[in-house]
């Protein structure tokens, strides 16, 4: 079984853009398990349930969990010791004069100590800071950098340690889930096949804050036979 | 939690209100929530928050010329200045209690005159909390700083153009090969 580490900001992009039931054809066509940490579960279902806006969706990921389309992991002793280690070093890789900074918050980092847990392959995460920390980390100083205007230092050994204890794991948005999706037919039924159903795809995904350029869809689609 | 930094930003924010200077409240407004961000304060999160609630306040005809506004002024300035004196005795519960009072201000007026469902004090959470995410904290972190829900910052900033400045490196093309050889599809 491949699991599918999924982070609340994947979850999120798919049930707003009416692109969620992609997930139960990655499980029942490609035995692709989407799994979260309860953290996410409480940042997509738990929290937004209560607010209009978001009920619907909200509702859906509920719906998606009743009927084990998406499965919710707990941490194990082991494991929740080591999400501690990973806040511990995550938080304290970048300083400036005022202290640590405080990049990663409950639902980031349980969702990294489930990919450790589970072994997972895939890590599913739509947000540009998470990404960048796990793949550029000193770009994501140089942007906080830039963008405060100040002098941003980094711990040298404890961003070799954070990325050691990093799971090799590959990271995706809920582009390439959908990519994956569209090339495999599973949105032909809603969408048909033509360029303009795989570029509305991803711009829903875009709007809805995943973290991709519009250079990037003009690019693939472009591309894309 | 009594800090410089703090008595500063609120004594700002007293000023700018008290000469209904729009303009003040929004460069406050941003600079408190960028120092929130580098420094995970909630205390400072939450003057920008009411900085920039309050310039969206000053922004809106209706509010300003409404004859409750004298009295409505006059009460967000005593929550202001019961935060200060929260803050100079770091009574944490005080401080959070005059911003809460703020918040309800902010709602009645809404209430009276608002077109739309979302509150001002509202609005202004996600706003900031987007700026907080701009500033380089993951989306829960900074939805965390202003106590906001995190589907709507995301959506916010789904929105805007920070996604346009191609900081994330690898393509869809190339990670959607690196996810179909994770998943054994390919060799």
């Amino acid at each position: 079984m491949n699991y599918l580490v999924l982070d609340a900001s994947t979850l999120i992009s798919l049930a707003e853009s009416c692109l969620f039931y992609i997930l139960r054809d990655l499980k029942e066509k490609k035995g692709i398990q989407p799994v979260i940490a309860k953290a996410v579960k409480d940042e997509s279902v738990s929290k937004p349930i209560g607010i209009k806006r978001f009920e619907l969706s909200a509702v859906r990921v509920r719906h998606a969990i009743e009927n084990g389309i998406i499965e919710v992991a707990n941490l194990s002793s082991e494991f929740k010791a080591f999400c501690s280690e990973i806040e511990k070093k995550a938080n304290s890789i970048f300083y400036s004069k005022h202290g640590n900074i405080t990049l990663l918050h409950a639902g980031e980092l349980e969702s990294i100590a489930l990919l450790k847990q589970l072994n997972a392959s895939v890590f599913a995460v739509d947000e540009r800071n998470t990404i960048m920390l796990f793949e550029n980390p000193l770009r994501l100083r140089w942007l906080i950098e830039k963008r405060h205007h100040s002098k941003i230092f980094y711990n040298k050994d404890v961003l070799r340690d954070f990325r050691q204890l990093l799971p090799k794991a590959t990271l995706v948005r809920s582009s390439e889930l959908v990519a994956f999706a569209f090339d495999n037919g599973f949105v032909e039924e809603e969408l048909g096949t033509g360029k303009k159903a795989l570029e509305g795809a991803l711009y829903s995904l875009k709007f809805m804050g995943c973290a991709i350029s519009m250079k990037e869809i003009s690019n693939y689609v472009k591309d894309h036979k | 939690m009594q800090d410089n930094a703090l008595l500063k930003a609120i004594d700002s924010l007293k000023e700018s209100f008290a000469k209904e200077n729009a303009l003040d409240l929004r460069l406050l407004s941003n600079e408190l929530i960028k120092k929130a961000a580098l420094e995970n304060s909630h205390e400072l999160a939450s003057i920008a928050l009411v900085a920039y609630s309050l310039h969206k306040v000053m922004n809106k005809e209706h509010h300003i010329r409404s004859p409750k506004w004298k009295t409505r002024k006059k009460a967000i300035l005593s929550c202001i200045e019961k935060a200060h004196n929260a803050l100079k005795k770091n009574d944490s519960k005080a401080f959070h209690k005059s911003i809460n009072s703020i918040a309800f201000e902010l709602q009645r007026m809404d209430r009276f005159f608002g077109r739309y469902v979302q509150s001002i004090f509202d609005k202004a959470r996600v706003k900031c909390a987007a700026d907080a995410y701009f500033f380089g904290l993951s989306l829960s972190q900074a939805a965390d700083l202003t106590h906001t829900d995190r589907k709507a910052v995301q959506e916010y900033i789904g929105f805007t153009r920070s996604q346009d400045k191609n900081e994330i490196i690898e393509g869809i093309g190339k990670r959607l090969n690196a996810f179909k050889k994770a998943i054994g599809e390919v060799k």
